[in-house]
């Protein structure tokens, strides 16, 4: 009995250890995808301005933003898109779904009666 | 001699067990069987490849969105082939067949009934007077009543895991496989897929039919026999009723795997007994349901009739024993608030179990709650809102939409608050914080690490680690390709048509059927059992 419970409290405090490598591993985890959505709305929203200044074609209009955003020019299109991103802001406040890509989650989380093995 | 094709979307996580065992009968009835994946797999080339006379697949509500739109993507590619759906949605909802692409879709356990229909369609016979079955056939849609319940287990094969790894021989290198023991369940719970197959057979399958002891470890002996097996998990939703099976089971399984076992079991039907018996056969971890520490959601809502003076001494039985405590908790329960979603946190700190899963109320399709949360105004009844996965997002409606993101927080950091219950007092103020990244990953880290590690012990490859790590991160291996858009249903006149009666005499009625969904569904499906029992 003393060695079972020995046993239960070693599985405890090695429990407690995964738990906070866990919180270090998650919070490295959420800046990355957070940092990485703000890349992608940035992204997005250089690409509504742009529609609303020029109207282009939908498929150039994303190369471009992406060119934009590898070239450096993001800086000077996010003076152009400060409206833009205020409405983001507004958004991301009213709405859960704009603080957090669900779907983007949903792939990693486990499915009923399926769990990751 | 037909050929049928088994489509598995997660073929990668745990076995498609009720699959497989179809699949079994089939092979055994002279069929030809074959399973593929759909992550990195492009299933309309092995459609084409394969030339199958059947497809086949198995869902759960939620993922029956893809199901069904990969289905009729298939079937207007590949015309000739019968598409047959089966699993838990199509159980609760048959009213599936009038997706366009499904031709047949069957209801409980589908062994019997799907080598009935490839009997069928081999020998070129009626098809649509088969029990367990909805059918389409010639724009009407012929709906079968319920077969009695085959009541030796024993009598089934094996489900043929060969056909999984004749897929991916990666799956038959995986440490943890997948058994049950007994089918059925006498307990009522709302939140249960079982309630629906109460309604669909009737009283008969309260009743427990158990596989021997013998042949559940023949099973597990041919599967290692087959591949590396490190940990045993049992998936049935009570493991065992009763001491004498456990004995039996223990000194057989003791003498010929001797490996760890997981298994879900309901912690107010056990005995010191049963716990002592279960602790000396090697079971590793039980799984059982806490769900809410509120008497009043436990038995008025889940009807689960369960006395939690009763719960909570099997769960401190089990820890004694030094049996892995791993209890499932369901959160944001119709009439249920924030405070009762934070009692039930307390209570598993208190009970220190080793891990707090929780997931949020899901109200699926047939099942009590789904009744209660409409009837309650907590759920508008669209069934279509459902998510793949429990952990996401809850559809049912609270007091203020600040109740529901903190309840939907609070299941985020759920099992990491029992782990570290120094938490505990600052829980409250992180779940009024907006819905984050952080919240979700850190979920995704600790479910992953304990049950790699703790609750389903084995050694994990490097690869397994890196990919858990990754998953985190948001990276995944392999993409699926095969996702659809879901049709739109399509109503078709259909016939009622009585299992118990032999088909050619049965005077069938015709009606046409609107596409009622949600409650009225159920009332509809209650009234026709009812019918059918009188």
């Amino acid at each position: 009995m003393h060695a079972k419970r020995e046993k239960a409290r070693a599985r405890k405090w090695k429990r407690r250890i995964k738990a906070v490598a866990s919180i270090g591993v998650a919070l490295a985890a959420g800046t990355f995808l957070a940092c990485q959505r703000g890349a992608e709305t940035v992204k997005r929203e250089v690409i509504d301005v742009r529609a609303r200044l020029g109207g282009e074609d939908a498929s150039v209009r994303y190369d471009a933003a992406d060119d934009a955003t590898t070239d450096g020019d993001v800086g000077t299109e996010l003076d152009a898109a400060g409206d833009a991103t205020a409405d983001a802001g507004a958004r991301r406040k009213g709405s859960k779904d704009a603080s957090v890509d669900v779907k983007e989650h949903r792939k990693g989380m486990p499915v009923r009666d399926n769990l990751l093995e | 001699m037909k050929r049928v094709l088994f489509v598995v979307k997660e073929i990668e996580g745990a076995e498609p067990i009720g699959a497989l065992y179809v699949a079994g009968c089939l092979v055994r009835a002279g069929h030809d069987c074959k399973f593929v994946g759909t992550r990195g797999n492009d299933v309309l080339a092995d459609v084409r490849r394969y030339d199958p006379d059947v497809i086949a697949f198995g869902t759960t509500t939620g993922l029956h969105r893809y199901y069904l739109g990969l289905a009729a993507h298939l079937k207007e590619r590949h015309p000739r082939a019968v598409v047959l759906a089966g699993g838990a949605h199509p159980t609760y909802f048959p009213e599936a067949i009038f997706s366009p692409g499904v031709d047949v879709v069957c209801r409980g356990e589908g062994e019997d009934a799907t080598v009935e229909l490839v009997d069928a369609l081999d020998r070129g016979d009626d098809h649509t007077r088969i029990a367990d079955l909805w059918v389409k056939h010639d724009g009407v849609v012929y709906k079968n009543g319920a077969r009695a319940l085959r009541r030796d287990l024993d009598d089934i094969p094996f489900p043929p895991r060969e056909l999984l790894y004749a897929y991916d021989d990666a799956l038959r290198l995986r440490p943890l496989k997948s058994f049950t023991t007994n089918r059925g369940c006498p307990f009522p719970c709302s939140y249960c897929f079982n309630a629906s197959l109460v309604e669909h057979y009737g009283p008969s399958w309260k009743k427990p039919r158990i596989r021997s002891p013998e042949n559940v470890v023949a099973e597990i002996a041919k599967v290692r026999s087959d591949g590396p097996l490190q940990v045993v998990g049992f998936r049935e939703s009570i493991f065992v009723y009763e001491a004498k099976w456990l004995r039996r089971f223990g000194e057989l399984y003791r003498g010929e795997i001797g490996l760890p076992y997981y298994c879900h079991l309901r912690a107010d039907i056990l005995t010191e007994e049963m716990v002592d018996l279960l602790a000396w056969s090697g079971c590793h971890t039980v799984n059982l349901g806490i769900e809410t520490a509120s008497p009043r959601l436990a038995n008025e809502v889940l009807d689960r009739r369960i006395k939690m003076d009763r719960l909570c001494a099997g769960v401190r039985m089990l820890k004694k024993a030094g049996v892995v405590v791993f209890s499932d908790n369901i959160l944001g329960i119709p009439t249920g608030t924030l405070e009762d979603d934070l009692d039930t946190l307390r209570l598993n700190v208190e009970l220190d179990v080793d891990y707090a899963a929780a997931t949020l109320c899901t109200p699926y399709p047939g099942t009590g709650i789904a009744r209660f949360a409409v009837e309650s105004g907590c759920f508008d009844g669209d069934y279509d809102k459902i998510d793949d996965s429990y952990y996401t997002e809850s559809v049912i409606e609270f007091s203020s939409p600040e109740e529901k993101r903190q309840i939907e927080n609070l299941h985020k950091l759920f099992a990491i608050t029992v782990a570290l219950p120094a938490l505990l007092p600052v829980v409250r103020r992180l779940i009024k914080l907006p819905t984050n990244d952080f919240f979700y990953a850190l979920f995704r880290a600790y479910y992953l690490a304990i049950h790699m590690t703790d609750v389903m012990p084995r050694r994990p490859a490097l690869g397994e680690i890196r990919d858990a790590v990754l998953s985190v991160f948001g990276v995944y291996r392999g993409t699926d390709d095969n996702e659809h858009p879901m049709p739109t249903p399509v109503p078709l006149p259909t016939v009622d048509v009585s299992a118990a009666a032999p088909a050619h005499t049965e005077a069938a009625a015709v009606e046409l059927v609107s596409l009622t969904r949600g409650p009225k569904r159920t009332t509809t499906a209650r009234k026709v059992h009812n019918a059918r029992e009188a």
